[in-house]
C-alpha cells in the first residue's frame, strides 16, 4: 500500500536513539495520522521509518515529584482526554485533545507527533503555548528541555536537531496551578475538522483581578503564538467585561492572519476578536471570576 | 412486500465486509493504470517529454495515436475526446493525455510525476460571464453547450400593466457527490474464439452507457463488449456519465498491456477531475396584481457547462423545466443556456439542474413576499398549481394535488407560527444568537424529461432458477439507495411471493437487458412498473405451461418454477416499457408534458446564527413529501434524510475551491460535508397519493431531498436576520460577514 523502504521497531528508547544516531534521515513514525497521510500523496516516497510505539512508557501521564506534569510524547489524545491527571489539573489540555479529528483518529494519533508534525492548526500546540509548556528532547548524546515556543521554526517546520526526538512535553506547576482554563476550536464542522482558528486562555484570578493570563492562539499567524500584549495589559487589572474586550483586541496583535481561499483575512480577524472574548470569559468563570458588566 | 421495510438485500455482506467492490476482485497479474493530466486550462499539446531514471520499456503506455475506434466519449452529444492528441487543444486542467501502467503501483506514480507535457498555452474562460462576453470564444459558434426556451402566454406586455414587478439574481457554487467509493475500473481486453473480447468491472451507475462508449472506442459489435456494475460504494450521479471516460482509459490500457488492468482513482484524483454539480446562475423577473396574484414569470437560467457537453443538455432541460417551480402563472418565459468554460467538465449530481432552478424560485418567493409585505405562506396559497391548471410547457395538472396542505403539514410539524412570534420578541434582544425558520415548496418530475423514457424504451425481466427461486434482469444499479431490494419486493408482490424468494441477477450485460441508466429517480416507478408487468407474464408463462395452477403457495411456486427449468432449461420473462396513453412532448417547442409525474414537496428549517462568528447551525427540520406509494418506508426515510443532509451542505458549507481552472480543496479534510454531529434532527413525513403510473402507486424518490434543503436553510436565515442580500449558496461565515457588512456599511 505504502511506499516505505524500511521499518525500524526498536524496543526501547536508548535503541531508538541510537538507530536514529546512525540513521538521520529516517522519518520518525508514531501515531502516522499525519505520516501516511504524506506517503499517501507521493510525498516521503521511499522513505525509512521509525516507529516508536514498541517503546514501553514513552505515552504515560504522570504526575512529577516537583507538581510538573509529564505527557508522554507517544501518549494519544484519547489517553490524554480521559486520564485523571489531565482531568483533574489540566482540563484545558483535554479539552484541546478531544477537539481534534474524530475517535479513531483520537485513539492513534500521539501528541507528540502532533506537534512534531508542525502544523499551526495542531490543536495541543496553542493551548501548550498558553500553559507555558516545556518539550524534552533526546539524542543518543543526551538531552535538552526547550520552552514550546522556540520549537516551531515556521510552517510545518520544528527545531528538531538530527537524529533528536521529542519524548516528553512538561507542564510545570506553575503553568497550570490554580488556573482556569478554556479552548475553543473554531471549524466549519463539529467534527473531523481542521482550526481555522484555535485559541487557548488560562488565567489566574484573584478577588476578581488578573493574577495572570496566557493566550494562546492557533493558525493566525504561521506558527502559532502567545499574546503577549493582551497578557501584560490584564496583569492585576479588575475583571470586568470592558477590560476582557481590551484583552481580546490587544489580542489580534501577534496576528498574522491572511486572506485564503478557506478565510478572507477580515472574517479571519474578527474571529480571532471574538472568539478571544468568549475564551477569556470562560476561562475567567472557571478559574472563579466574574465578568458580568 | 410493497410498504413493508424488508431488509436490505446486499446489506450483511456489506457490514461483513465480504460485499466485492471493484478494487477488491482479485486478478492475478493485473497492472496499476495511471493518467497523466494536462494541469493547464486551455492550451495546444506541442510534446510529451518522458523523464529519466524511469524504466519507461517496462511500461505499457497510450497515447490518443493509439486509440483503435473513435476518440469521442458517446454521450448526449459526440465531443468529448478519450485522450488529447499532440497539436490538439486542451480544454481543461484535468485532460487526459497520456495513460500508463505497470505492475508496480509505487513505480508507476513516480513515472507519472516524470512526465512533462510542453503545452503552449491559450487563454482560458474560465467563469459565466467571460463565456458570455466570448472572452474569449472557445466552443461552437457562441460558447453555447445548449439553449432552450420555454414559452407560455406573453409576459412583454404584462411588466408594464402589473402593481409589483420584483427582480433578483441568484447563485449556486459546484458541489461534490462525495461518494465513499472513489471511481474504479478494472479492464481485461483478449481475444476469445479469434475476436477481441472488452469487458469492463466498476464501480458505474449506468453499464449500458459504458458499453456504448467502449463500442465507439473500439469500433466493436455489441457481442464484443462486456460491462459488469460490481458492489459501489455510492455515486448520487458522479458515477453516470464519468465511468464512460474512465471505463474507456482502463480498456485502453488492457487492451495495449495483453494484461488486466486496474485504474482507480485516490480521493484527491477523484475530487479534482470528475463531474460535479453545475454552477449555476439565474435572474428572475415576477409580475404580480396588487393582491399578490402571479401574472408574470420571465427567468434567464445559466449553468456553468465546462468543456465539454457532457450532459450539460439534458441537465439544462430539467433545469428549465423546474424554472418557474410550483406555481400557476399564466405568462412564462424561461430561457436556459449552458455556456462552456475551460473547468472539467460537470455531470450528473443528484437533482439534476432543478436544485440550481428552484433554489432561485424559492429565494425569490420569499424575496416578493418582503416586498409585496404578504406572508410568504400566504403568497404561496395565492398561487400554488392546483389540479386542471397548466404548467410552463403547457403540462396540465391531472392529480388531485394539494399544495397548501401539504405545506401546512410541514409548518405545524415545526411549529412556524410559534417559532416566528417567538423569535420576532426574542432576537432583538442582545446576545449574538438570532433565530429564524423558514420552507421552500416544490416539486421533482420523476423519470426521464420529455421523451426520454420513449428514447431509451427499457426492458427489464424476470428469471426462474434451477432452486425454485425468482431472479431480478434489469441493468439498474445497487448504489446504496436499495434497488436490490424494492425490486425484489415489486417482483415478490406481483407473485404473492416472500420477498426473501426473489434477488437480483449479477447486473452484466451479458446477462441482463437495458433497463435503461440508473438516474433520474426513475428505477422504481419506472423499471419497478415494467418489472410488475415481467412478473405476471412470468406467472402467466408458468399457468398456461401447465406448470402451475393457482391458487398456489410459495412452495407450491417454488416447486414449479424448478420444475419449469429443469423442463426448459431456462425461463425468462420481459417486459418493456409503453408510454402512457396521453403522455405528449415536442422537443423542439419544449410544450409538452415533460414528465409522466411529479413528487412534490414542502420542507422546513429553523437555524440558529451566532454573530458572532457567523455560523449557522440547522436546528430542526421537517421534509413532508407526497410521493405516491411509498414501496420501503425504511429505505424512503433513508433516502430522504441522506438528501436533506446533502442539501444542507449545499447550502452552507460545501465550496469547490477553484484556482486557474483546477479544484485546489480536493480533500475530504478541506471539502467540508456535514458530519453526523453537524445536522439537525430529520422530521420524514410522508403523504401517500396513489399514482397510476408506477407500481402499486409509487413515485421517484431519489432525487427529491436534493432539491428543498437549501432554499428552506436560507429562508430561515433570512427570517433571523432580516433582509440581506442572501442569494448564494454556499452561504459560508465568511460570506454572511460580508453580507452583514453590506447593510451596516449601507
Amino acid at each position: 500500500m505504502f511506499d516505505i523502504c524500511e521499518l525500524c521497531e526498536p524496543e526501547t528508547l536508548a535503541e531508538a536513539k541510537a538507530i536514529f544516531r546512525a540513521n538521520p534521515e529516517l522519518k520518525v513514525i508514531a501515531g502516522g495520522t499525519d505520516v501516511l497521510i504524506r506517503m499517501q500523496h507521493g510525498n516521503l516516497a521511499g522513505a525509512g521509518l521509525l516507529s516508536l510505539r514498541n517503546i514501553p512508557h514513552l505515552d504515560e501521564v504522570q504526575l512529577l515529584a516537583d507538581g510538573t506534569i509529564s505527557v508522554g510524547a507517544m501518549a494519544p489524545f484519547t489517553r490524554i482526554f480521559e486520564h485523571e491527571l489531565i482531568r483533574k489539573l489540566v482540563p484545558v489540555l483535554g479539552e484541546a485533545s478531544v477537539s481534534m479529528g474524530g475517535p479513531q483518529v483520537r485513539n492513534v494519533a500521539t501528541i507528540g507527533g502532533n506537534l512534531c508534525n508542525g502544523a499551526v492548526s495542531a490543536d495541543s500546540a496553542s493551548t501548550l503555548f498558553a500553559l507555558d509548556a516545556l518539550l524534552k528532547l533526546e539524542t543518543a548524546e543526551g538531552e535538552r528541555i526547550i520552552p514550546m515556543r522556540d520549537f516551531y521554526a515556521g510552517p510545518g517546520k520544528v527545531n528538531l536537531l538530527p537524529g533528536e526526538l521529542l519524548v516528553a512535553i512538561l507542564i510545570p506547576r506553575e503553568g497550570y496551578e490554580g488556573m482556569g482554563g478554556h479552548y475553543i476550536k473554531f471549524a466549519p464542522r463539529k467534527a473531523m475538522d481542521i482550526a481555522t482558528l484555535g485559541v487557548a486562555v488560562v488565567c489566574k484570578i484573584r478577588e476578581n483581578r488578573f493574577v495572570e493570563l496566557r493566550i494562546g492562539l492557533g493558525v493566525a499567524a504561521p506558527v502559532p503564538v502567545r499574546c503577549f500584549e493582551a497578557e501584560d495589559y490584564a496583569k492585576g487589572r479588575e475583571v470586568t467585561w470592558e477590560c476582557v474586550q481590551e484583552i481580546a483586541r490587544l489580542a489580534l496583535k501577534p496576528a498574522k492572519a491572511r486572506s485564503s481561499w478557506r478565510a478572507s483575512k477580515d472574517y479571519r480577524e474578527h474571529l480571532i476578536e471574538v472568539l478571544a472574548q468568549r475564551a477569556v470569559a470562560e476561562a475567567v468563570k472557571r478559574g472563579g471570576g466574574c465578568c458580568a458588566d | 412486500m410493497i410498504g413493508a421495510s424488508s431488509i436490505r438485500k446486499e446489506g450483511r455482506a456489506k457490514v461483513l465486509g465480504t460485499a466485492i467492490y471493484t478494487d477488491d476482485k482479485f486478478m492475478p497479474g493485473a497492472l496499476h493504470g495511471l493518467t497523466v493530466r494536462s494541469e493547464v486550462p486551455r492550451g495546444i499539446l506541442r510534446a510529451i517529454h518522458f523523464g529519466e531514471g524511469i524504466p519507461w520499456e517496462e511500461f505499457t503506455l497510450v497515447t490518443a495515436a493509439d486509440i483503435p475506434g473513435t476518440n469521442l466519449v458517446a454521450s448526449v452529444v459526440d465531443d468529448q475526446p478519450f485522450l488529447i492528441g499532440i497539436g490538439e487543444e486542451i480544454t481543461h486542467s484535468q485532460q487526459a493525455v497520456l495513460l500508463l501502467a505497470h505492475a508496480d503501483r509505487h513505480l508507476a506514480e513516480k513515472a507519472r510525476r516524470a512526465v512533462r507535457l510542453e503545452i503552449e498555452e491559450l487563454p482560458a474562460v474560465l467563469d459565466i460571464q467571460s463565456s458570455l462576453d466570448l472572452q474569449p470564444l472557445i466552443y461552437g459558434t457562441n460558447n453555447l453547450l445548449k439553449e432552450i426556451r420555454i414559452a407560455k402566454g406573453d409576459p412583454d406586455p404584462i411588466w408594464a400593466q402589473a402593481a409589483h414587478v420584483i427582480e433578483g439574481e441568484y447563485r449556486t457554487g459546484a458541489q461534490e457527490q462525495m461518494y465513499i467509493e472513489p471511481n474504479a475500473m478494472l479492464s481485461v481486453v483478449e481475444p476469445k474464439d479469434g475476436l477481441l473480447q472488452v469487458t469492463v468491472w466498476g464501480s458505474l451507475q449506468c453499464p449500458y452507457y459504458v458499453h456504448g462508449a467502449l463500442k465507439q472506442l473500439f469500433g466493436l459489435p455489441e457481442k464484443q463488449v462486456r460491462v459488469v456494475a460490481m458492489e459501489m460504494g455510492g455515486a448520487f450521479g458522479g458515477k453516470e456519465d464519468y465511468p464512460s471516460v474512465n471505463g474507456g482509459h482502463a480498456a485502453l490500457l488492457a487492451w495495449k498491456s495483453g494484461k488486466p488492468v486496474r485504474l482507480i482513482y485516490d480521493r484527491e484524483e477523484d475530487l479534482a477531475c470528475t463531474t460535479k454539480r453545475h454552477p449555476s446562475r439565474t435572474r428572475l423577473r415576477t409580475a404580480f396584481d396588487a393582491d399578490g396574484n402571479l401574472l408574470a414569470l420571465e427567468a434567464d437560467f445559466i449553468l456553468d457547462g465546462g468543456a465539454y457537453a457532457t450532459l450539460s443538455p439534458v441537465v439544462l432541460s430539467r433545469g428549465a423545466v423546474h424554472a418557474a417551480g410550483v406555481y400557476r402563472c399564466p405568462h412564462v418565459r424561461i430561457h436556459a443556456r449552458a455556456v462552456a468554460t475551460n473547468t472539467p467538465p460537470p455531470g450528473a449530481f443528484r437533482g439534476f439542474g432543478a436544485p440550481q432552478s428552484l433554489f432561485a424560485m424559492e429565494r425569490h418567493m420569499d424575496r416578493c413576499a418582503r416586498q409585496l409585505s404578504l406572508d410568504a405562506v400566504e403568497l404561496r396559497k395565492k398561487n400554488f398549481l392546483r389540479m386542471g391548471d397548466t404548467m410552463a410547457t403547457g403540462q396540465v395538472i391531472r392529480e388531485d394535488l394539494d399544495l397548501a396542505g401539504l405545506m401546512d403539514r410541514a409548518l405545524a410539524a415545526i411549529g412556524y407560527r410559534d417559532k416566528r412570534a417567538a423569535f420576532a420578541l426574542t432576537n432583538p434582544e442582545d446576545g449574538p444568537i438570532k433565530r429564524g425558520v423558514g420552507f421552500s415548496v416544490f416539486m421533482h418530475g420523476c423519470g426521464f424529461t420529455g421523451n426520454g423514457e420513449s428514447h431509451v424504451a427499457s426492458v427489464a425481466g424476470v428469471e426462474g432458477l434451477a432452486d425454485g427461486t425468482v431472479a431480478v434482469l434489469a441493468a439498474s444499479t445497487e448504489m446504496g439507495q436499495g434497488k436490490n431490494t424494492v425490486f425484489a419486493q415489486i417482483v415478490a408482490e406481483a407473485l404473492q411471493l416472500p420477498v426473501e424468494l426473489v434477488d437480483t441477477a449479477p447486473v452484466d450485460t451479458d446477462r441482463v437487458p437495458n433497463s435503461g441508466p440508473t438516474v433520474a429517480s426513475r428505477s422504481t416507478m419506472m423499471v419497478g412498473r415494467i418489472l410488475e408487468d415481467a412478473a405476471i407474464g412470468f406467472k402467466q408463462a408458468l399457468v398456461q405451461q401447465g406448470f402451475l395452477a393457482e391458487p398456489y403457495t410459495p412452495a407450491s411456486f417454488q416447486a414449479a418454477v424448478a420444475k419449469a427449468v429443469a423442463a426448459l432449461g431456462s425461463l425468462r420473462c420481459y417486459g418493456q416499457y409503453h408510454r402512457p396513453p396521453g403522455l405528449q412532448w415536442n422537443d423542439v417547442t419544449y410544450q409538452g408534458d415533460a414528465y409522466p409525474t411529479y413528487s412534490w414537496a414542502c420542507y422546513a428549517a429553523e437555524v440558529a446564527v451566532d454573530l458572532d462568528t457567523f455560523e449557522v447551525k440547522v436546528a430542526d427540520f421537517v421534509a413532508v413529501q407526497e410521493v405516491g406509494r411509498v414501496v420501503n418506508p425504511t429505505l424512503a426515510a433513508g433516502q430522504i434524510e441522506g438528501g436533506v443532509a446533502q442539501g444542507i451542505g449545499w447550502g452552507l458549507w460545501e465550496e469547490v475551491a477553484m484556482q486557474r481552472g483546477r479544484m485546489i480543496n480536493n480533500q475530504m479534510t478541506n471539502y467540508i460535508i456535514p458530519t453526523s454531529v453537524d445536522l439537525p434532527r430529520i422530521q420524514v413525513i410522508f403523504l401517500e397519493n396513489a399514482h397510476a403510473g408506477g407500481p402499486g402507486g409509487a413515485k421517484g424518490i431519489g432525487e427529491l431531498p436534493m432539491d428543498g434543503p437549501a432554499p428552506a436553510v436560507v429562508n430561515a436565515l433570512e427570517n433571523a436576520l432580516g433582509a440581506l442580500r442572501l442569494d448564494e449558496v454556499p452561504m459560508t461565515p465568511d460570506r454572511l460577514l460580508e453580507r452583514c457588512e453590506e447593510v451596516s456599511h449601507g
